[in-house]
């Protein structure tokens, strides 16, 4: 179990990663996420991020063609790894377990 | 136009990201950046920039330094330990050296330190401290300049009315200690007079009463804690009374507060204290008269004033006020009076001050000589380190690396003799307090202590540790042809470092020659009166009328061999008068003599020499107007013939009748000033000469008789440890300046040790060879001695000329004083000389003892 261990926010990033399925760099990725969790994502917390990730095996990247776009840096696309695939499916076993488990009348809230 | 993202966050994001992410983090940024100026404007995307660049400063963005050498650190640096305490165990010899001589050096430096911190505190705890001055007189007594802070009474309300400056004033006056019955006891206490104000300005704490209110009656007294606990065990004396006796009078007092006692470093100290008013019913109206100059004027000024401006204002004010020409004001920050206690023409010329920079000269030299022997002895041995150095490199370390790894050698050693210096400060802190007279303790939760241990380690690591790593890791070394063995530069360096090193321990020797040498000279020097076997007793108010009964007691024992009485005690202070006349005065010239009252018999008491004429007899009436005059008073007055002359002083007109030859009146720190003797009126002290061997009969007689004529405690002195007493100072300065010496010398025979034995070990082959060859040891010893009398001779003319003038400096506050002879510079020299010619010595031993054949076999 503890092979595929992913922070919250580490998760989200895979799972944007795949989202975002060929087009996956920086920016793109900041914006998905802001867009879908409204949430803001510094540069500085998905860099760091990103970096844990392919150290850990989940994710590739690979350099883009530099354009005349971006002050002419090139943007670094990233790729889920097939063990980070795994990574994440076994993390979305893992919840969905826990959440079969709650036995029914724990979620049964009557509001009012 | 494309605007460009801030500058400044930009440069700071290329310095501290890792390079392999910079490139799309930047352009990841600049994306951001441009969308967000067509959004939301230049400035809130820059300012967004800049908060984003900020958040980027993380643990896994920023670079580290090199990835390979930042994993290893922990590791190199163990391996750098080991290495170093392997040489260390390999080199014991000069290991030892360098650790000891160092500890030496950190020990001296220490204990200077806190003497240093001792001396400079004193005075400097007051609160208002910053503020506070005291008024001295100067004046010029027969052509010499002496400033002083004797002012007088009136002056502390001039300044504090005519002055909007001043803030405060308050006259004090120290007075002998006076008989006080405290709770029944009788006894004699040290006490003084002020203003009512006196504890606000000063910061003594009263454990009772208040500062404002204390002194406020004139009856009120305020007395020490150590008083209150002794003769108050336990209650509360506020609301006691305590009588003083002074003469006739007997005072009451009202105790209306208790202070905390003064701490070892303040220049004021009493046990008793009582409103000044009080005097004014002895003084009457020479209280007021401004040629007395009895009271001590301290003033607190407001914060703007310009002291300068100040000094000038008041310079004149005797003059102004009251018409006396004869003396200036000046003045003198109150923190300031301990460690600058001389003066030239009114203005702090030193004291103190000199001796206590004298000695952080020496122990920094000391510091510095350790640290040189440090560097010589590691430079020179870089050949036995050479393969290691090459074979590191081989392998790829880089020069930063070596220079680190031999840092960590300095640093350990370094280390080591600190923890060994600060044991030996630890363990010899009591001998060094009871030699000096001081208190001072190690105080371990101090910050202070931190800060000064890793300053001095910081110091002497740089001092000792830099050069020796640079110089070692120096990269050409691998390739340098064996044959020319030593690198020219470190060897020169090293040459350097020794000649100064000789020439340091050439002054510090030689300047502790001269310290020795001029105050032997000054306690041994002739007084000109006979101080051994004579004993004296300071009469009180209640054996003083009765001292002819006295007188006759002791008289008729036969262990006393004479008896004389005298109103000030020959060996310091004496009162000084100007109110002379006599025929051949200049008009306007103004001339102080000193005036000392004798009854007859006493001048032949201490075997003063006559030169001419004769002393008072027994027959002449104690009232009748006859002077002795010294020879000093004798030039002075300028009469060719004195006796016989009249002399007018104090209104009274009285013939001279002989003329003593000069002695010593006060110190040795003074001139011998013109003299009159008069013939005793009232005498403070009774001088009795023992029969040799027969003082201690004669000190239980003293008891026995002051017992029977009063009831106080007795008060008797030997007058020759009195005298050595007046140079405790000096005394302390000899020991002091003797330990100096011998740790330089030990340091630099340290020193020596272990470069001679590093020269025997590089030429131990061409020694074997000389030796194969028939060469005696003698000639082998001057072959190695001379390297080092070149040195010598180098030192010498360095160290010479730097030592006459600091001695030449020094001897000048002194009126009496030795001449700085060549002995004592050869002294210096030879010592030094003997020292290296002995390690010398002790090496060709060991060079004899090897057998040629084993030195030369291999290779």
């Amino acid at each position: 179990m503890g092979k595929f261990q992913l922070g919250e926010f580490e998760e989200v990033v895979m799972l944007t990663v795949g989202v975002l399925f060929g087009n996956a760099y920086g920016v793109s990725i900041k914006k998905e996420i802001e867009e879908r969790q409204g949430r803001n994502v510094s540069v500085g917390a998905l860099q760091s991020a990103l970096k844990r990730l392919e150290d850990k095996g989940y994710l590739t990247s690979y350099e883009g063609e530099s354009t005349s776009e971006r002050g002419g840096r090139p943007k670094r696309y990233f790729n889920i790894t097939a063990q980070g695939k795994n990574a994440i499916e076994e993390t979305r076993k893992m919840r969905n377990q826990l959440y079969d488990a709650i036995p029914k009348p724990a979620l049964d809230v009557k509001i009012g | 136009m494309r605007s460009q993202p801030p500058k400044i966050p930009l440069r700071f994001l290329r310095w501290f990201c890792q390079p392999d992410l910079l490139k799309y983090i930047e352009g990841d940024l600049i994306e951001l950046f441009e969308e967000n100026v067509e959004q939301k404007g230049k400035r809130k995307a820059r300012l967004h920039f800049t908060w984003e660049v900020l958040k980027l400063f993380r643990l896994g963005i920023i670079k580290s330094k090199r990835s390979i050498t930042q994993i290893n650190y922990w590791t190199m640096f163990k391996n750098h330990l080991k290495i170093a305490l392997r040489v260390f165990k390999k080199e014991k010899f000069f290991t030892a050296v360098n650790v000891l001589g160092l500890a030496c050096g950190v020990w001296c430096a220490l204990l200077t330190f806190y003497w240093c911190m001792d001396e400079y505190s004193y005075d400097r705890f007051h609160e208002k401290g910053d503020h506070l001055y005291r008024i001295m007189m100067n004046l010029d007594l027969n052509g010499e300049n002496y400033t002083d802070e004797g002012t007088v009474y009136p002056l502390g309300d001039i300044l504090v009315e005519d002055f909007p400056e001043v803030k405060s004033r308050v006259r004090y006056s120290v007075d002998e200690p006076i008989a006080a019955t405290l709770n029944g006891q009788l006894s004699e206490q040290s006490f003084a007079s002020a203003d009512p104000n006196f504890f606000e300005m000063f910061s003594i704490p009263l454990l009772e009463g208040d500062a404002q209110n204390c002194l406020q009656d004139k009856s009120n007294i305020v007395i020490s804690k150590k008083l209150a606990e002794a003769y108050f065990k336990g209650e509360s004396p506020v609301g006691k009374h305590i009588s003083l006796h002074y003469e006739s009078y007997r005072l009451e007092f009202l105790v209306s507060g208790v202070f905390e006692d003064f701490p070892q470093q303040s220049s004021i100290r009493f046990d008793m204290l009582i409103p000044i008013e009080n005097l004014e019913a002895f003084y009457g109206e020479a209280m007021n008269d401004w040629g007395n100059t009895w009271f001590v004027t301290y003033i607190e000024l407001d914060d703007q004033s310009d002291i300068g401006q100040f000094q000038q204002k008041i310079e004149k004010l005797p003059t102004d006020k009251a018409g006396m020409e004869w003396y200036d004001l000046t003045i003198q920050k109150f923190g300031d009076q301990y460690l600058f206690d001389q003066f030239k023409n009114g203005v702090q010329s030193g004291g103190r001050i000199d001796t206590l920079i004298l000695f952080i000269i020496i122990s920094g030299f000391t510091l510095l000589i350790a640290s040189f022997n440090y560097v010589n002895i590691t430079t020179a041995r870089t050949i036995k380190r050479d393969k290691e150095v090459g074979i590191r490199k081989t392998i790829g370390a880089s020069r930063t690396l070596l220079i680190s790894q031999f840092l960590t050698e300095s640093g350990l050693i370094v280390l080591i003799a600190m923890i060994l210096g600060v044991g030996v400060a630890w363990i010899t802190l009591p001998y060094f307090n009871a030699m000096t007279g001081k208190s001072v303790f190690v105080d371990l939760t101090d910050v202070n202590f931190y800060v000064l241990l890793g300053g001095v380690y910081l110091v002497t690591l740089s001092i000792s540790g830099v050069y020796p790593s640079i110089s070692l890791s120096r990269a050409n070394r691998l390739y340098v042809l064996k044959s020319s063995n030593e690198n020219k530069r470190s060897s020169f360096v090293r040459k350097g470092l020794v000649a100064l090193q000789f020439s340091i321990s050439i002054m510090i020797i030689g300047g502790t020659v001269i310290i020795y040498q001029q105050l032997s000279y000054i306690m041994t020097k002739d007084l000109g009166l006979q101080k051994e076997n004579v004993l004296f007793l300071e009469l009180d108010q209640q054996s003083k009328p009765k001292f002819r009964e006295i007188k006759n007691v002791f008289e008729e024992s036969t262990s006393v061999k004479g008896v004389g009485v005298s109103n000030h005690d020959f060996i310091g202070a004496i009162g000084y008068t100007g109110d002379v006349n006599w025929r051949l005065k200049q008009e306007g010239a103004e001339h102080f003599i000193a005036v000392q009252s004798v009854e007859a018999g006493m001048l032949d008491l201490l075997n003063i020499q006559l030169q001419k004429g004769a002393f008072f007899s027994s027959a002449t009436h104690p009232d009748s107007t006859q002077f002795i005059i010294n020879e000093a008073a004798a030039s002075l007055l300028g009469f060719e013939n004195p006796i016989g002359e009249s002399l007018e002083f104090w209104g009274k007109r009285g013939t001279i009748i002989g003329v003593t030859k000069d002695f010593h009146f006060s110190t040795l720190h003074e001139q011998i000033n013109p003299l009159v003797i008069r013939n005793v009126s009232e005498p403070n002290y009774l001088f009795v000469k023992t029969q040799a061997g027969k003082s201690n009969e004669v000190v239980e007689l003293i008891d026995r008789v002051h017992s029977e004529f009063s009831s106080l405690p007795v008060n008797m002195h030997f007058l020759d440890r009195e005298i050595e007493a007046k140079y405790t100072d000096e005394r302390t300065l000899q020991k002091l300046a003797y330990c100096f010496a011998v740790l330089a010398l030990i340091i630099c025979a340290l020193g020596l040790m272990g470069l001679v034995s590093y020269s025997i070990d590089t030429r131990i082959k061409e020694i074997a060879v000389r030796k194969v060859l028939g060469a005696s040891l003698i000639n082998l010893g001057q072959l190695l001695f001379k390297e080092y009398l070149w040195l010598m001779l180098v030192a010498a003319v360095i160290g010479v000329p730097v030592f006459l003038k600091w001695s030449g400096d020094w001897l000048e506050s002194y009126p009496y004083r030795i001449e700085v002879s060549p002995g004592v510079i050869l002294i210096a020299i030879m010592s030094l000389f003997a020292l290296a010619l002995l390690i010398i010595a002790a090496y060709m031993r060991k060079v004899r003892a090897h057998n040629p054949a084993d030195l030369l076999r291999d290779e």
